[in-house]
């Protein structure tokens, strides 16, 4: 007679991930109504699901804000970090469906707008993930959807961006799986929170750590394994691009901080993180250099993206309580000016061809002013100059960077800062000089007018941000 | 908030919301938009003087805007240093709009040009007018933008836009030197405030002070063409000329003098800050002057001469005789001025001609020009009792006074060939017979394209000659302020009073004047001898042409600091850079080598030999990247 | 000494030697390629097709769909030998599932994955 099997968990288990649930959840209904729905209606209705299903997870989301709590036996933690990180993907992905509405074929529509969602599900769970399978599950989740959606676009540089991506993911996870199973050997546990103690084997611990940290790196593409970035992001389709500049980042990075904060044993932490800084001030370099010689403004947001991460992980430098502060603070305003660029790339997008190309912004100052001088405002927020929300946040990050003991990080900031200017200053001088005289064949005519709202919102909140450096204090207590 | 507040905000903001204004609306505005930017910038200049009194009064005025981040808090500070700026931006400022009202007259981007002033002026005054670095370092930001603009305004000529370029990346250079100042200043005193700062300046060691001046200097030196970072500025004159009197003679040059003279706390307490900063000055003066002498350009020639009159700026507040350095920049903002105005109206008479050697005998046909003309010279080579004089006397008098003799010698050297190569410019300019019909070939010129002359109609005249009629008072009378003490007493409160050197005790004042006096007296003569009587006659024509082509090749080259700047930065970093690309991303060289391959038509092999080689190849980067990684790690795994 | 030193001194020297082996033949290689040198060695007989040969994507995706649906199948099984001990709970938990899977079927279905076309 078989006996009854009690259940672990209980209804505060399953409300903990009730946001994620319902992002989770949601792609179904969308599939659904790409099924059942006539062809000329289905497009929009879908994209209103995904957009109704993810603004109501934030509200729920939202809502769980000062209820820390641990569930499924502590792989998922809720709290104020967890929801943080979660809002910071969901806007992230809202964004990227403004853009989405020439998303693949329209029989395609449904198809990419759910794995677009259980991509972002996947990073909601790397957000709030407190143990390695969670972490695991999280990247897998968030990653192989991915790897659909980059194949989206119908040229060949989307299929090769799709297999590059694919391939050298999964090299950078098995490094990472790797270095799980050492962390595992060396403490018998997969949760976070028992790394803090000695380990049994020290060697184990840190090659694991290691290895676990390779993988989290190659995410956040910075360098040297920011390599894949710009040919993938130069061939996914233009929403994809956008949703991996934010939302993976967002998920890796919140990973990664609890990793720093949270797990690493207090002993030897900082000899144990001293790469993740290096490479950051490398990212700085290499991402800014690498964006002076781009033609194409998806490769050279690519590029900016590997130095703009590089910032945001140098707040991290020291793991000061602050640096978390200023690394999130920075991140959402990554996500305002990053995302307002794609939104005028999208804008300026046709049928055919994406309006990435640096020749579709010769003279575009005199033909499309507002959307111009908007274009100029992000760049100009991206390069860190006053008054975005850019230069508050490299402000703070510096502050912190040099109070945490680090200000060789800083200096390489600066000089990285001052690469950058001349690189997102090309595209201004594109827009406002050298096309003044050409005739003004290219009209603007975007699929829809959805990323004009992409672009207003992101304009306001960079300038807004910039003065009112919002960042949740209480944040690092809730960490762990 | 009180009425001086809201006034120092309203005179702050104007120029910002007329720019925005003449932003939006230019294409109705057209013309208009000239007249909306002068008032725009000549109402801050009747605000200022409203607050002058509170700004003499004890520590200035100071308004409080608000408080950011803990240890940022922004805010206005008008006191005198600031206040003489505020001034000169917006009264010398407003008379070049006006000016430039009809000089752009029958450009078709006329309101993007004001706008692009007005926005200038609003960074300026940033820059002066912040109480605290960040502010400075916004300001000095915005100006370097603004003048990328300005400098890059006719963006059809491919000289204007390297120019531009140029400027750009020499200022982010400095740009980087002075952030960084601002974040070791930030580390040692915890605060950012001027006032803050310079209290605490005298506790902190040495070198960090020393550091910190360096990396100011860095900004200062980049912002206001002092060597080796001046290259810009001779191309920056490839603005349009009010752009040029503005921004590169008049005020945001001169941005370098006022740095040094508010951060003079920190250099009272670094003597070898103080030397470095006084001799760079000092021999950008002498440099700036030599190379003045083989110009043919006119522009270019008043190039120079604003580089080397910096020269003395930065000399006179880097070895802390602060009056005399901003005495120089007050008086020199006129007369420079003036110069660069009543240059503009040669050339916009003479469709766009800049060479010296196609002008001659334009004195009879533009008096004013050539009045004006005139006084600026006799202004700048320090002619008694113009206005130069008592400026440049006061600089070389006062490093004699701190202690630094040989800066003072170089100070004289420099006074005589300014007035040689001022009284070339004014001889071969406006005297003799014109040679506007001489063929290039006869007169030695290299030949070039020309620019489209693309000025119709023009303005009634005295739009472009009010402002210059009005700048020569000043350019007269602005070196008597210094009779009867006032001058240095106003800014007693700013500056340490100075002390007495030995050979200040021996050689009186006079002596001095009338030594650099001679000078001038030779420079003038020699510059007379060889051109006063240059006209269009076979034998003067000769003579040009000899001299065209025997000028020595270091100065025609400027002495190869543009060289010397192309081979050890440039020509490096562009290895590096394409070393780099080829590693890191052979995607952006095949880019453009695939672009021709596909004309061609073979792209199809050679994609896929790419193709197959990079997945492989980003593989290998990334091993390699995890093989540095788990090296360190097991390195510090088995130290433990 | 740790005993691991040896072993990574190993990996180290494998490293090394393993990169050399890799990079040296490409520097020091003359490199001459000629349509003859570039194309697929047949013994000496012209090739016909592309090396990799042709199998049509139809098949492998078929195949895909097949597999991805058989292994979710798969966990009835251990579901089916303990759906007393888990009760209604793990019956609910079941349906989930088959309602998520039913969904997917359907979507592949109706976007014509099955048909052999």
């Amino acid at each position: 007679m078989p006996s009854t099997l009690t259940i672990p968990w209980g209804n505060a288990d399953w409300n903990a991930i009730l946001p994620l649930g319902v992002v989770a959840l949601t792609p179904l209904l969308v599939i659904l109504a790409d099924l059942l729905l006539p062809r000329s209606l289905r497009r929009s209705v879908v994209l209103a699901l995904a957009a109704l299903g993810l603004i109501y997870a934030g509200f729920l989301a939202a809502r769980g804000w000062g209820h820390p709590y641990s569930a499924f036996g502590g792989g998922f933690v809720t709290g104020g970090f967890t929801i943080v990180f979660q809002e910071i993907v969901i806007a992230g992905a809202l964004f990227s469906l403004l853009l989405a509405t020439h998303l693949g074929r329209d029989d395609q529509a449904g198809g990419a707008v759910a794995l677009l969602l259980w991509s972002a599900s996947g990073a909601m769970l790397m957000a709030g993930a407190a143990n390695l399978m969670t972490i695991f599950l999280g990247l897998e989740l968030l990653s192989l959807a991915l790897y659909c959606l980059c194949g989206l676009a119908a040229r060949p540089s989307a299929r090769e961006a799709a297999l590059k991506y694919l391939i050298l993911s999964s090299t950078a996870s098995g490094f990472m799986l790797y270095g799980m199973a050492l962390l595992f050997g060396a403490t018998g546990s997969v949760q976070l929170s028992a790394f803090a103690a000695p380990a049994a084997s020290p060697m184990l611990f840190t090659l694991g750590s290691g290895l676990f940290l390779i993988g989290f790196v190659f995410k956040l593409s910075l360098a040297p394994f920011h390599i894949w970035t710009p040919d993938v992001y130069e061939g996914a389709p233009l929403p994809v691009t956008a949703f991996m500049s934010v939302v993976t980042k967002a998920g890796a990075l919140a990973v990664l901080a609890r990793f720093a904060y949270a797990a690493l044993p207090q002993a030897n932490a900082q000899a144990i993180l001293v790469p993740l800084w290096i490479v950051a001030a490398l990212s700085m370099i290499v991402g800014n250099v690498g964006a002076l010689a781009q033609t194409d403004v998806k490769r050279l947001l690519a590029y900016s993206g590997t130095a703009q991460l590089g910032y945001v992980v140098a707040a991290l430098a020291g793991t000061t309580s602050l640096g978390l502060r200023y690394a999130i603070f920075y991140l959402v305003a990554y996500m305002f000016m990053n995302l307002g660029a794609f939104a005028v790339v999208a804008l300026l997008s046709r049928e055919h061809e994406e309006g990435s190309h640096l020749s579709a912004y010769a003279g575009l100052g005199y033909r499309q002013p507002v959307l111009a001088a908007l274009m100029t405002f992000f760049l100009l927020a991206l390069a860190g100059l006053p008054p975005t929300a850019g230069f508050t946040g490299k402000l703070l990050i510096l502050a912190s960077s040099v109070d945490a003991g680090y200000a060789w990080l800083a200096v390489i900031l600066i000089v990285g800062t001052a690469i950058s200017a001349y690189a997102y200053l090309k595209i201004v001088l594109a827009m406002y000089a050298r096309g003044a005289g050409a005739p003004l064949q290219r009209a603007l005519h975007p699929a829809s007018a959805l990323p004009w709202l992409g672009v207003a919102i992101c304009a306001i909140a960079t300038f807004v941000l910039t003065f009112y450096p919002l960042a949740p204090s209480d944040v690092l207590p809730l960490v762990k | 908030m009180s009425n001086d507040a809201l006034v120092l905000l309203a005179l702050w903001l104007l120029p910002l919301a007329s720019a925005i204004l003449i932003f939006a609306f230019g294409p109705m505005l057209r013309r208009s938009a000239g007249v909306i930017g002068s008032g725009a910038v000549l109402v801050p200049f009747a605000l200022t003087w409203v607050l002058a009194a509170s700004a003499l009064g004890t520590g200035g005025l100071k308004v409080h805007l608000f408080d950011w981040i803990a240890g940022f808090s922004f805010g206005l500070w008008l006191d005198p240093l600031s206040l003489l700026w505020t001034l000169i931006i917006t009264g010398v400022g407003g008379l070049i709009h006006v000016y430039a009202i009809g000089y752009m007259w029958s450009d078709r981007a006329i309101a993007r040009f004001f706008a692009y002033m007005n926005f200038f002026v609003f960074a300026m005054l940033t820059l002066v007018l912040s109480d605290n670095f960040v502010g400075l370092l916004v300001g000095w930001g915005l100006v370097g933008l603004a003048s990328y603009f300005l400098i890059g305004f006719w963006f059809f000529k491919p000289s204007a836009v390297a120019a531009a370029m140029k400027a750009f990346v020499i200022n982010v250079v400095g740009d980087a030197g002075l952030m960084f100042a601002v974040f070791v200043l930030f580390a040692a005193t915890g605060s950012t405030a001027y006032a803050d700062v310079f209290a605490k300046a005298a506790t902190l060691a040495p070198a960090t002070v020393l550091l910190a001046c360096i990396a100011i200097f860095i900004g200062c030196a980049a912002k206001s063409a002092q060597i080796p970072l001046h290259t810009w500025l001779p191309d920056a004159m490839e603005g349009p000329t009010p752009v040029s009197a503005l921004i590169h003679a008049a005020t945001m040059v001169t941005a370098g003098v006022y740095l040094v003279a508010r951060c003079a706390p920190l250099w009272d307490v670094s003597p070898e800050a103080r030397a470095l900063v006084g001799t760079i000055g000092a021999l950008t003066a002498l440099v700036g002057a030599i190379l003045g002498i083989a110009q043919w350009d006119i522009k270019r020639i008043l190039a120079y001469s604003t580089m080397s009159q910096i020269g003395y700026m930065i000399m006179g507040v880097g070895v802390g005789a602060y009056q005399a350095g901003i005495l120089h920049f007050f008086t020199h903002a006129f007369f420079k001025a003036q110069l660069f105005l009543a240059a503009g109206i040669v050339i916009h008479a003479l469709h766009d001609e800049q060479d010296l050697r196609k002008m001659g005998g334009l004195g009879k046909k533009m008096p004013l020009a050539f009045w004006a003309m005139t006084i600026g010279t006799l202004a700048i080579i320090g002619f008694p009792p113009f206005s130069g004089f008592f400026s440049k006397d006061a600089v070389i008098y006062g490093a004699l006074e701190r202690g630094y003799p040989l800066l003072s010698l170089i100070g004289v050297v420099t006074a005589g060939i300014t007035a040689y190569y001022m009284c070339r410019m004014l001889f071969v300019t406006f005297l003799g017979n014109n040679r506007g019909n001489v063929p290039d070939v006869d007169l030695g010129i290299p030949a070039r394209e020309h620019s489209e002359p693309h000025f119709g109609e023009s303005a009634p005249a005295w739009v472009m000659g009010a402002p210059v009629a009005i700048l020569m008072v000043p350019s007269v009378v602005a070196g008597w302020v210094v009779f009867g003490g006032r001058w240095n007493a106003l800014f007693a409160s700013d500056f340490a009073p100075k002390p007495e050197s030995a050979l200040a005790t021996v050689l009186p004042e006079w002596l001095v004047g009338v030594v650099v006096l001679a000078f001038v007296a030779w420079g003038v003569a020699a510059a007379y001898h060889r051109y006063g009587s240059f006209d269009a006659t076979v034998s003067a024509v000769e003579r040009l042409r000899a001299e065209s082509q025997r000028m020595a090749q270091p100065l025609v080259r400027a002495f190869y600091f543009d060289d010397a700047l192309e081979a050890l930065f440039v020509r490096p970093a562009r290895a590096v850079g394409s070393a780099f690309m080829r590693v890191v991303d052979p995607h952006v060289i095949d880019g453009v080598v695939r672009d021709v391959v596909w004309l061609a038509g073979w792209i199809g092999r050679e994609v896929r030999a790419l193709q197959t080689g990079l997945v492989r190849g980003y593989a290998l980067v990334l091993a390699l990247g995890a093989a540095a990684f788990l090296a360190y790690f097991a390195l510090i795994g088995a130290s433990r | 000494m740790n005993p691991y030193v040896p072993v990574g001194i190993f990996l180290g020297v494998a490293a090394v030697a393993a990169t050399a082996f890799v990079l040296v033949p490409g520097l020091l290689a003359r490199r001459k390629p000629n349509p003859a040198k570039s194309e697929a060695y047949e013994c000496g007989v012209e090739p016909t097709s592309v090396v990799g040969g042709h199998f049509p994507v139809r098949f492998y995706l078929i195949a895909m769909l097949f597999v991805i649906f058989d292994v979710e199948a798969a966990s009835f099984y251990p579901w089916a030998v303990q759906m007393h001990a888990l009760r209604a709970y793990g019956l609910l938990e079941m349906a989930a599932f088959v309602v998520v899977l039913a969904i997917g079927y359907a979507y592949v279905w109706r976007k014509g994955g099955f048909q052999w076309r």
